[in-house]
């Protein structure tokens, strides 16, 4: 009993749900002397209105009726699932297959060679022009790469 | 024609089905409305509304689960949103400087139907306390069932049930002391 008095003031003192909760599964649930402060169900069960004391729903058929049936009939559960689960499914396919082609595609981009970033073959061997004419004269070609960059400079000059 | 093949005939759009619900369950729907508000108007509502929500979304009921507990969750969190809604409307006004006018009540306007709050004890409970209380004694609900009923864990479930239980207990005490005193 002065155990109970304790867990009583403890229950009051911190307002935690979860501690209450502990507190009442723990010890007040299977306290005889903490039961015998709470309501029993057959009193509680005075204090409220029961469903046999209301008559029949005529007058909440009239109001919701229109309603309700105009709506026509649900599609059942059994029937919805698989339809649903079937657009789920080709939702996630296409999707799968969108990001396997923008990847194929984009990773093709990056590889194809036409940046300058591409592999360690020298600058000068990737270019080859057969013919530069400036201002009508034939021109000299310099192509320049400069050292730990991406960057290629093609000069072209008159010949003098 | 039992409870799976009346909720399949709503399913089919079946009209005499669809009666079929709501005279079944239009009593439990009322009471459960009444006991947490209070007043007839606002339990008429929530009623009307949780009936129609259920029509609305009786393709995802869930067969497994007992129907009562799912239309008494809807019918509960109805009218734990008419509180609130009302709550937010009563600041707004004591704020805008309305003053709300005063209904007539419902035991006045229809004599012999269940009136205002079943007990002005359960005034003294919070709507969460009273709807855990409620389940409790009248559908023999345990604290894990209420929590799912209120979207809560089972120990606030626990705590709500503890706390409207002691409450009612201790006015239930102090009424009896008045009267033999008197």
């Amino acid at each position: 009993m002065r155990f109970c008095r304790i867990v009583d003031r403890l229950y009051d003192a911190v307002p935690s749900r979860a501690f209450r909760g502990w507190l009442i599964r723990s010890h007040m649930e299977r306290c005889e002397f903490c039961q015998a402060g709470l309501v029993g169900r057959g009193a509680a069960r005075s204090l409220f209105v029961a469903p046999e004391d209301f008559g029949a729903a005529d007058r909440l058929w009239a109001k919701i009726g229109p309603s309700v049936t105009a709506r026509g009939p649900q599609p059942s559960e059994h029937a919805a699932a698989p339809r649903l689960r079937l657009a789920w499914a080709a939702g996630a396919v296409s999707l799968f297959v969108t990001a396997v082609v923008g990847f194929w595609l984009l990773s093709g981009i990056r590889t194809a060679g036409t940046g300058p970033g591409t592999g360690a073959v020298p600058a000068a061997d990737r270019f080859q022009m057969d013919y530069v004419r400036v201002g009508g004269a034939d021109a000299r070609t310099f192509v320049y790469q400069p050292n730990d960059s991406e960057m290629i400079i093609v000069w072209a000059e008159p010949e003098i | 024609m039992n409870e799976n093949s009346v909720i399949e005939g709503c399913l089919r759009g079946d009209p005499e089905a669809c009666r079929r619900l709501v005279e079944d369950f239009a009593g439990l729907v009322m009471a459960a409305a009444l006991n947490v508000l209070g007043n007839r108007e606002d339990a008429e509502d929530v009623c009307q509304e949780t009936f129609i929500k259920v029509f609305s979304r009786l393709e995802s009921y869930d067969p497994e689960r007992p129907f009562r507990t799912w239309l008494l969750t809807i019918a509960y969190r109805r009218s734990l949103d008419m509180i609130r809604k009302k709550r937010r409307f009563r600041q707004f006004a004591s704020r805008a400087g309305f003053e709300l006018a005063e209904m007539p009540s419902a035991r006045t306007a229809n004599p012999g139907r269940p009136g205002p709050l079943p007990s002005r004890l359960l005034e003294m409970l919070s709507p969460r306390e009273r709807t855990a209380l409620c389940l409790w004694a009248n559908e023999g609900y345990t604290a894990g069932d209420i929590s799912e009923v209120l979207g809560c864990s089972a120990g606030t479930a626990r705590v709500y049930l503890f706390n409207a239980r002691r409450k009612i207990k201790s006015l239930l005490e102090n009424e009896h002391a008045v009267l033999q005193n008197s």
